[in-house]
């Protein structure tokens, strides 16, 4: 019983991973209009970024963190500026594009940083007990994280003006402009906003689990199990889809291979699919 | 009895798009649905062709219950329709739109037409002289070779129709034929409808047009915020007040 | 006959047969085991990117091609490892193995639109390579299968080039007389107005999976050929790279006309081979001719004898502009 407990607590924090990854692309899907293949590798870059600072050069853990995700938002706006708009609207090409930046990241960055595993420290060490449940700090962090984030996410879409904008275009980009809201300057900060938050996740996971140039195709097909399970383009449906996949990832491990968790998603996202396609939360799209 | 509908009803969200429709097509028949804008008759057609699944009511099709059923096996049924804004194959010529309609109801045989066999090859000879013959009904052989895309929006509107037509519909629902056009490709596409009627096709019309629904219709229906609100015969429409109220709000009544 | 059908300088036929003849000599002009497995590559790449095609003529992008030549290449060397059977049947299964399991998962996929597809057929794709590399027992795990025989018959690199090399032809030409048969018409409907389609009866479900299966049949057979040639398989040779590649020769060659993913996959394979001390350096460099190909020729390689003559027209244009002005 305690290893089940022990395999929810830690179903949590990769949950935490996945909530966050999944909406950055669900930002990214509804706004800029992209299923952003290269998302994953985001995460990747911020990770190693993180490894790069904290370990390399010393710098304070959250100081390296907000860098990272600077940067990795820049990156996501200079991608979305130079290769996605000027083929605007060919979903076809947009596709391929971010297939190729996918592997282009994947490449340069294992070029630079070599194929061994990397790994960090978190910035506060040691473990909580609640009884006889054990949480180390790191999964403690991921989750504390997460729960910020979703939450400032949640008030910046409902009370800002930009948050409305967001909203504006997620349901009608032809109806948002014409009412003056500039699409370009909007679809770069979603763009920014989504890839940072896949960079937090990525600065984040970077204790608990390796850094490697492969995390982010991982971190990819979890997202994806997470909008089609909970619903393409429903932000909620972000956060439900990723604690379930989040926590079949914990809990599977305490009983057989970690690889089943991977395997049993998949198995859910083909039901889905039989079952109804446009997940738990989505809309019916035509 | 063609087409029998039954307390037909449609909501989405809160609104009720359509209400309690009954209505009959008989075999022969070119009956006119008409109504003021946003009376609810392209969501009737979605409805009528599955692209849309009614809240509640009953469909008979060909003595056959289809309601709910998926829009490709209606349409394999006999019941084809074409869109208000015309729906093509951008990329094809119009030969190839037809061909392509043409096969689905010849149930050609793919694997033989991959392998070139001899029955397929026949098979395709027959439905390129069908095609070619529904061009010339249509008239629009002139176009047979050019892209679908190319068109005069005239000619995209027939070749709308002309694609319904190959497939050897029992009943072809025309959806605003006429919309957008000027006065001589009005009559041009009034004339093929005419013609169609003629050699024996059911047809069941939406259009805004009243001049050309009344001249062109044996019968009408009237709906108004998704109810039936009158049915007969053009004249007997034209007098009817309830009819002549539901358009004065509409200003495009003046046609 | 549609009049304006064929704008081609050289006739159809004529260039097959040159081809044809190609492919035949090309062994004696490279001798040597080495030269003669890249050629093979560039039969199974080629045969890997018009599938490609195949199923993105009803307008879906498949990544699913890493775990349908795992499928089907894990196999035919299982077969014919412990059980003894002729890899003429294990090509068979193969391919048939591979097409029915991909329409079966084809159902599910097949309900998602677009990018979401091909997100979902990368999935399954890393998915297989998992459990391939997990099943130690069976798989041989991350080492692969030594050993895969020949099919009995073969008995020198020479020989088994030219049975992959027709097999090569006769895939492309089946898949070359689907796209220009009826179900070809049909797929292309499909891709350019499923509604319409629907509206006209056409059972647009069972016609996507239909051209995702077919699709997969053939990534399955290439795979399976290509394991029995170099006799050593492992769940990175065909894993989640390959399914982009795939793609990326289709793209690079030119996705609109059928000779694209031809182009692409020869000129690719070959160029992968010059480079091959940068071996490491590969994925990067495809990504790289990839990006370069999407936004200075997106029409692909198969535009490139276009483009170079209207650049030459515009020069000669320029030349005697500039000659009557002097």
């Amino acid at each position: 019983m305690d290893l089940f407990a022990q395999g929810i607590v830690n179903g949590l924090s990769s949950a935490g991973i996945y909530i966050m990854v999944a909406l950055g692309l669900t930002l990214v899907l509804s706004i800029v209009r992209i299923v952003n293949m290269a998302h994953g590798e985001f995460y990747m870059v911020a990770s190693y970024c993180m490894y790069y600072m904290v370990t390399r050069l010393g710098l304070n853990f959250f100081l390296s963190l907000v860098i990272s995700a600077i940067f990795v938002g820049g990156l996501g706006i200079a991608m979305e500026r130079f290769a996605l708009r000027p083929l605007q609207g060919n979903l076809d090409q947009t596709l391929i594009v971010c297939i190729g930046l996918m592997l282009a990241l994947q490449n340069i960055v294992l070029a630079i940083a070599g194929g061994l595993p990397k790994s960090f420290e978190g910035p506060y060490q040691g473990v909580v007990r609640a009884g006889a449940i054990v949480i180390s700090w790191d999964r403690l962090l991921v989750v504390l994280v997460t729960v910020l984030l979703v939450a400032v996410l949640f008030v910046f879409l409902a009370q800002t003006k930009t948050g409305l904008a967001m909203r504006a275009i997620a349901q009608d980009q032809g109806a948002a402009s014409l009412q003056g809201i500039n699409i370009n300057r909007i679809s770069a900060t979603a763009m920014c906003m989504g890839c940072g938050l896949a960079a937090i996740a990525g600065a984040v996971v970077g204790p608990i689990f390796a850094v490697q140039s492969t995390m982010g195709s991982f971190a990819l097909m979890k997202g994806i199990a997470v909008i089609v399970l909970g619903g393409l383009g429903s932000l909620t449906g972000a956060v439900g889809g990723g604690l379930i996949i989040g926590l079949i990832d914990g809990i599977v491990p305490v009983y057989t291979s970690g690889y089943l968790g991977s395997v049993i998603s998949f198995a859910m996202v083909i039901a889905m699919l039989l079952i109804r396609p446009q997940g738990i939360l989505g809309h019916e799209s035509k | 009895m063609l087409l029998k509908v039954e307390g037909l009803s449609k909501s989405f969200g809160g609104l009720a798009a359509v209400s309690g429709l009954d209505m009959n097509v008989e075999s022969g028949e070119i009956v006119g649905l008409i109504g003021p804008n946003g009376a609810g008759k392209t969501t009737i057609f979605n409805l009528l062709t599955g692209a849309v699944s009614p809240t509640s009511g009953k469909i008979t099709f060909r003595e056959m219950d289809i309601t709910g059923k998926k829009p490709h096996r209606i349409a394999a049924l006999g019941m084809v329709r074409t869109f208000q804004i015309t729906s093509l194959f951008s990329s094809f010529t119009v030969e190839e739109s037809l061909v392509l309609a043409s096969n689905v109801k010849a149930g050609i045989s793919y694997w033989g037409s991959v392998f070139r066999t001899r029955t397929s090859r026949a098979q395709e000879e027959i439905i390129r002289a069908r095609c070619d013959e529904i061009l010339a009904t249509v008239g629009l052989q002139s176009v047979k070779y050019a892209n679908a895309e190319t068109l005069a929006h005239g000619h995209k509107s027939l070749l709308g129709i002309a694609t319904a037509l190959a497939t050897e519909p029992q009943l072809l629902l025309l959806d605003e034929p006429l919309a957008g056009m000027n006065a001589h490709e009005v009559v041009d596409v009034l004339n093929v409808i005419r013609k169609l009627w003629a050699n024996g096709t059911t047809i069941l019309l939406i259009e805004h047009n009243m001049k050309a629904a009344m001249s062109l219709c044996e019968r009408l229906v009237v709906i108004s915020y998704g109810k039936k609100i009158a049915e007969g015969t053009p004249a007997e429409m034209k007098a009817n007040r309830a009819v002549i109220e539901s358009y004065l709000g509409d200003d495009t009544y003046a046609a | 006959m549609n009049p304006n059908s064929s704008k081609r300088r050289y006739s159809r036929p004529s260039v097959t047969v040159a081809i044809l003849a190609l492919v035949c000599v090309l062994p004696l002009v490279f001798r040597g085991a080495y030269a003669l497995q890249v050629l093979v590559l560039c039969g199974i790449n080629t045969v890997v990117a018009c599938s490609i095609r195949l199923i993105n003529l009803t307008g879906q992008l498949s990544l699913a091609t890493g775990a349908t030549m795992t499928l089907g290449g894990y196999l035919s060397a299982l077969l014919a490892l412990h059980y003894g059977m002729s890899p003429w049947i294990g090509f068979l299964l193969a391919a048939t193995s591979a097409g029915a399991i991909a329409g079966l998962f084809g159902f599910a996929f097949v309900r998602l639109k677009g990018i979401y597809f091909a997100m979902v057929t990368l999935f399954f794709a890393q998915i297989v390579g998992l459990v391939v590399l997990d099943m130690r027992s069976l798989t041989g795990g991350i080492n692969g299968l030594p050993n895969i025989p020949w099919p009995e018959g073969i008995t020198s690199e020479r020989q088994f080039y030219y049975v992959i090399a027709g097999m090569t032809v006769l895939c492309v030409a089946i898949m070359f007389l689907v796209e220009y048969s009826r179900l070809g018409l049909v797929f292309r409907g499909i891709k350019q107005n499923d509604t319409l389609c629907e509206s006209i009866g056409v059972n647009v479900y069972r016609m996507k999976v239909l051209a995702f299966s077919l699709g997969s049949l053939f990534t399955g057979l290439g795979a399976a050929l290509y394991g029995h040639y170099i006799q050593a398989l492992n769940p990175t040779g065909f894993g989640f790279y390959f399914s982009l590649y795939a793609v990326i020769y289709m793209v690079v060659g030119g996705s609109g006309k059928f000779v694209g993913p031809i182009v692409g996959a020869t000129v690719l394979t070959l160029a992968n081979n010059a480079l091959r001390t940068f071996a490491n350096f590969q994925p990067l460099f495809f990504a790289g001719v990839l990006l370069l190909i999407l936004f200075l020729m997106p029409e692909g390689l198969v535009g490139l004898p276009k483009r170079i003559t209207d650049a030459v027209r515009r020069l000669r244009k320029w030349r005697s502009g500039r000659a009557t002005q002097g």
